[in-house]
Formats: structure tokens, C-alpha cells, sequence
């Protein structure tokens, strides 16, 4: 079960990157509705993103097509909120702390 | 069990831990975090995610001990991530199938001589007999990719094995490989534990480890010992300015923002014995976008100035103290590497640069290039003509400073680059000093029993410099013997 809600919400996520600007504006959170995960004791919450996000590689399959790969790196597993905000629709690149990258698509 | 009278288990319990909650460093805490118990008692502590760390829980794991391998972030978030992946070694195997040819005395005496004599002699000799196997070890056990080794910067023999990153760096490739070992293999994590005072028992044995988690303190105890394998101090701008110098702790960090110097403040209140504790190593960086120029500085082509124009450093130099003089010599620690296209290296270094987003200039006449870097052009172009004169009159060595390039090359034909650098701060060397056993060492020459440390974090096998890739080969080493060291003792226990 756990395995076709990551699938169906992976295509989901997919989908709704391609939708309208409108929909584009709303932030993270909203997008999440009451799903957007809270800290457990105040441990990082990278964890109960994987839940449905499913795995770090898979992550990375999915912007394989990203230079820098931002899911692929010598940072690793990093947690997910220090790239994806509640209250930002878009992420800022964590990496940029050290380096100054800016996301392309990768040359083919 | 007759040495532990009921009395003294009260003892070891109550009084171990107030003693160390009264040293100077240690946190206060009015009771013990925890019970010991058995899910917090392993055979083996690990501090640290790092390449030590891993090598040494996942070693003490084959030796058929229980471990916990404990560290503060909630990934490895080290100076071993950042590293591109050189492992200084000799006479593995695949070293000899690309036909290098080494030996153990001329291994021992290059590390000896890198060190300037002040290596322990002793770490020294361990690090060269065992890293032709170590490497082996790391190759087959955890399929770590060696590629071609390439020739050091000193002394330019084939011992930087190279570590293929796979897409992400070296240093990270091997750290998560072996990581992923430990997991797969049973090591038990703890992230987001940050180790913050070792706790002993009545005689001072090292038995177990207090952290603080964002859910509170908790306790770790350990039959075998704990080794700390957190690193140097190099992210400690206090200790790096109390024990090197101001100036140091303003240098470009090159590597992790989070190694903070645990090392010391662990041990301190143990009174182990600290070593070099003022050398550290220093490469070029480019601060804004952490790009690592040093196949630039490397090539031994060009010529190098100040943000002004004046060349302040021999460029026969390593790179290590070509980035230490630009740190010293220089008021915006900022210089130029200016170079033609003869530079063989460029593809390599214009490659990376970009892939990095790192701006350089490259202009068809040295006139131009100093207008792209904003250093007097009339300046720069009589330089130039003053070098590429005295290289055919052979007068190089009588520039100010001395240019004693072995071998000159001209700077003469265009396209011409100039690729900026900084002196950058990368590892710290001093530590406490470990024995061949990896057991941290006191004041009184002896072992603090039940404390190990490896990789950066243990001081003595460094001093002023050291060949590419020897940490990571110290780490590999050192945490080897920490395991099986740790997985034996907690056997006797």
C-alpha cells in the first residue's frame, strides 16, 4: 500500500509541476495541506518526507536531469527542509551556503 | 566481577560521573542521563560519520562486536564529504598492476621527510606497513573505485591513489560506501547525538560517552571503549586563533563547517596529551563558490601576483605554501595564477571552474588580461617580459622573490588566463596523540584506557605537511586498529 501512495503521489508531484502558474504560486505547505511533517522531538523530519517521497535515489533519478544534481551530491541525504520550505513555493538550493550554483537542465 | 564490590559500583556510578560534570568543560547535570542498560551498551563507541568513523565501527562490526556509531549532524556533514578522493598509499594491488614501483623505506622516509623529521616516527612506520593492505581492504571489501594515482605535488611519485567520486566527490564516494557497510552489517546509528563528555569510572577508564539530542541527554556505554573520530578544529575559529593565530582563524574554511574541534574538548578534561596542536595544513580555495584550484597552482606554469601586481611567492613552491604565502604575504589573502595556453593542466582546471560557476579571465594579450583583473596593465606586461627574459638567460632564481622552476616553461603564448585563489584553511593536525593501538595518550606517557581516537581527530602522525590523500589514509589505518583494538578489549571485558 505504502509502495502505490509513494507511486501515485510521485506521478501526482509530476503532475503538478506541470500545472498552471496559479497553482505554481502556492507554497509548500499548502501543496501539503495538513500533510507537511513536524519534527519529533526536534530531530530533522527528512524521514517522514521519505515516507511518501520514497528514497533518496529515487530523488535522484527524478532530477536526474538537473545540473547540479540537487539530490545528488557529495552532501548526501540531506534533510529535506533545508532545501524545501513550508512557506516557500520554490526551494532554495542548500549547496549555495559553500558554492554558487545555478539549477540548468543538464547538457544531453 | 570481584573487583566490583557493591560499593564500588555506587562508586563508578555516582562519583564517575560528578567528577568529569566538575571539570572545567564537561556540561553540568544534576543526575545521569540515562540508566546503563542494554540499549545503551555496546562493545564499541564510534564518534563521528566520517571516513574514520565508519572504517572504525564497520572493523569493530567484523570483529564481532556490538556498535554505536554516534554523531552530532544528521549525516556526515565532515571534512572526509568534501575531500575529491586522493588516498596516499603504496604497493597495493592495484598500484602494482599499473606497474608503480615502491618501497616501504622510501614510503617511510618521503612521510618522514614531508613532516620535516616531526612526524611520530612510530604512527609513521605503522601508517606504511599496514596501508598497502588497508587499501586492498578498502577496494575489495567495500568496492571502493581506485582510478590511475597520480604524482603528488611532493614528491611527485605515484602515490595519490585516486578514489573514482562516481559523480559526487571522492571523499564522500568511500565515506557513504562504507557507511552503507556499517548499516547493512549491523552497526546501530545514533544522528543528531552530539558527544559532549566522555564518562569514567572510578579509575579513570573511559566507559561510556554523554550526548545531547534534541530530545535531551543521553547516556552510551561501552565495554570496549569510544573512539573519537570527529575530526580537527578547523571550523573553531576560537581554537584555531588560540592555538595558530588570528590571522589562521580568518582563513577560508575548505572543507566542513562542523568540524569543531570535539577532539579537544572531549579530551581535555581527561588530561590527555595534545600534539602539534599550531599545524595545520593550507590549500587555495576560492571562497565565494569553494571551487579547489589547485591543479592550476600544481602545473608549475605561469607566474603568480597580488591583487596589485607583485609576485610574492616562488613559484616552484608547493601548493601548500604557495596558498600559505598568499595568506600571509598578501592583505586581501587574494592572488592570480597567470598562465598561457602551453599550460597543460587548463583543461582540466577551466572545466571544473565552470562546472562550479567560478568566474576567470582569459584575454588574447597580457594587456587585456589586466584590464579583465584591474592590476596595472604596463605593470604586469613588464613582469611578464622580466620573467620570459630571464628564463632564456637562465637568471629566473635572481627575481625577487626567486622563481626556481625546474623546469620554465615561457609565457608567451596566447590566449593568456589568470584563475584567482586564496589561502584556505583545510585540516588541523593537532590532536591527542595516539599510540599504535589508536589509544589516546595522557600527560604521564600512558594510555587513557578505554579512549581511542583516528583520522584527524588523533594528533601525531602530522606536522607542516603531508603527502595528498594521507589523511584519508591515516584514517583508514588508524581506524582499523581502533576497531579491532575496541572489538578485543570489549571481548576481555
Amino acid at each position: 500500500m505504502r509502495k502505490f501512495v509513494s507511486i501515485a503521489l510521485t506521478a501526482a508531484l509530476s503532475a503538478a509541476f506541470a500545472m498552471s502558474a496559479a497553482a505554481a504560486d502556492k507554497t509548500l505547505g499548502e501543496r501539503h495541506g495538513g500533510m507537511w511533517p513536524k519534527s519529533a522531538k526536534g530531530f530533522v523530519t527528512k524521514n517522514q518526507c521519505l515516507k511518501c517521497h520514497g528514497s533518496y535515489d529515487a530523488l535522484a533519478k527524478q532530477t536526474a536531469s538537473l545540473a547540479p544534481n540537487p539530490h545528488k551530491s557529495h552532501m548526501g541525504a540531506v534533510n529535506c527542509e533545508e532545501c524545501h520550505s513550508a512557506s516557500a513555493a520554490k526551494p532554495t538550493l542548500m549547496c549555495n551556503s559553500c558554492h554558487k550554483f545555478e539549477v540548468r537542465k543538464a547538457a544531453q | 566481577m570481584s573487583e566490583l564490590s557493591r560499593r564500588s559500583i555506587l562508586k563508578a556510578g555516582v562519583i564517575g560521573v560528578a567528577s568529569t560534570a566538575a571539570a572545567a568543560h564537561a556540561a553540568q547535570s544534576s543526575k545521569p542521563a540515562a540508566k546503563r542498560g542494554a540499549a545503551n551498551t555496546f562493545d564499541v563507541i564510534v564518534l563521528g560519520a566520517g571516513i574514520a568513523g565508519a572504517v572504525t565501527a564497520v572493523q569493530a562490526r567484523m570483529d564481532g562486536a556490538s556498535v554505536a556509531l554516534i554523531e552530532k549532524m544528521d549525516r556526515p556533514a565532515g571534512n572526509a564529504i568534501c575531500a575529491l578522493g586522493g588516498f596516499c598509499a603504496w604497493g597495493s594491488r592495484h598500484q602494482k598492476a599499473l606497474g608503480v614501483k615502491d618501497s616501504a623505506e622510501e614510503f617511510y622516509a618521503a612521510m618522514m621527510d614531508i613532516s620535516a623529521g616531526r612526524a611520530d616516527p612510530a604512527l609513521t612506520r605503522t601508517y606504511t606497513e599496514n596501508i598497502p593492505a588497508d587499501t586492498d581492504w578498502l577496494e575489495s571489501e567495500f568496492k571502493i573505485p581506485f582510478g590511475k594515482p597520480r604524482t603528488a605535488a611532493y614528491p611527485r611519485l605515484n602515490r595519490v591513489c585516486s578514489i573514482n567520486g562516481e559523480g559526487i566527490t571522492g571523499g564522500a564516494n568511500a565515506t557513504f560506501k562504507v557507511l552503507k557497510a556499517c548499516e547493512e552489517r549491523g552497526v546501530q546509528f545514533f544522528w543528531e547525538h552530539k558527544a559532549i563528555e566522555l564518562l569514567t569510572n572510578d579509575r579513570g577508564d573511559v566507559i561510556g560517552v554523554r550526548t545531547q539530542t534534541p530530545a535531551g541527554k543521553k547516556d552510551f556505554f561501552a565495554r570496549g571503549g569510544v573512539c573519537i573520530a570527529t575530526g580537527g578544529f578547523s571550523a573553531n575559529q576560537e581554537m584555531t586563533d588560540r592555538y595558530i593565530g588570528g590571522w589562521a582563524s580568518r582563513l577560508a574554511l575548505r572543507g566542513s563547517p562542523y568540524t569543531t574541534g570535539e577532539n579537544i574538548s572531549l579530551c581535555m578534561p581527561l588530561f590527555a596529551k595534545f600534539v602539534n596542536m599550531d599545524q595545520f595544513h593550507t590549500g587555495p580555495i576560492v571562497s565565494e563558490t569553494h571551487v579547489n584550484p589547485n591543479e592550476i597552482l600544481n602545473s608549475y606554469h605561469g607566474i603568480i601576483i597580488d591583487l596589485h601586481g607583485k609576485r610574492f611567492v616562488d613559484e616552484s613552491s608547493t601548493y601548500v605554501i604557495k596558498s600559505l604565502e598568499c595568506a600571509k604575504k598578501t592583505l586581501e589573502n587574494r592572488a592570480w595564477v597567470i598562465v598561457d595556453s602551453k599550460c597543460h593542466t587548463l583543461p582540466k582546471v577551466t572545466k571544473r571552474f565552470a562546472r562550479l560557476n567560478t568566474k576567470f579571465h582569459k584575454a588574447d594579450t597580457i594587456e587585456a588580461l589586466a584590464e579583465a583583473i584591474k592590476v596595472p596593465a604596463g605593470k604586469l606586461a613588464a613582469l611578464v617580459k622580466e620573467y620570459n627574459d630571464r628564463l632564456a638567460a637562465k637568471t629566473l632564481p635572481e627575481m625577487n622573490p626567486p622563481c626556481t622552476y625546474r623546469d620554465p616553461h615561457p609565457l608567451a603564448n596566447g590566449p593568456f588566463y589568470a584563475f584567482p585563489y586564496e589561502g584556505g584553511m583545510t585540516a588541523t593536525f593537532g590532536g591527542p596523540l595516539i599510540n599504535t593501538k589508536a589509544e589516546v595518550q595522557n600527560m604521564e606517557g600512558r594510555s587513557i584506557r578505554g579512549l581511542y581516537a583516528a583520522g584527524n581527530a588523533a594528533g601525531g602522525l602530522f606536522f607542516r605537511n603531508y603527502i595528498g590523500g594521507a589523511q584519508f589514509g591515516g584514517a583508514t589505518v588508524f581506524g582499523r586498529i581502533a576497531g579491532h583494538e575496541m572489538a578485543a578489549r570489549a571481548k576481555k571485558a
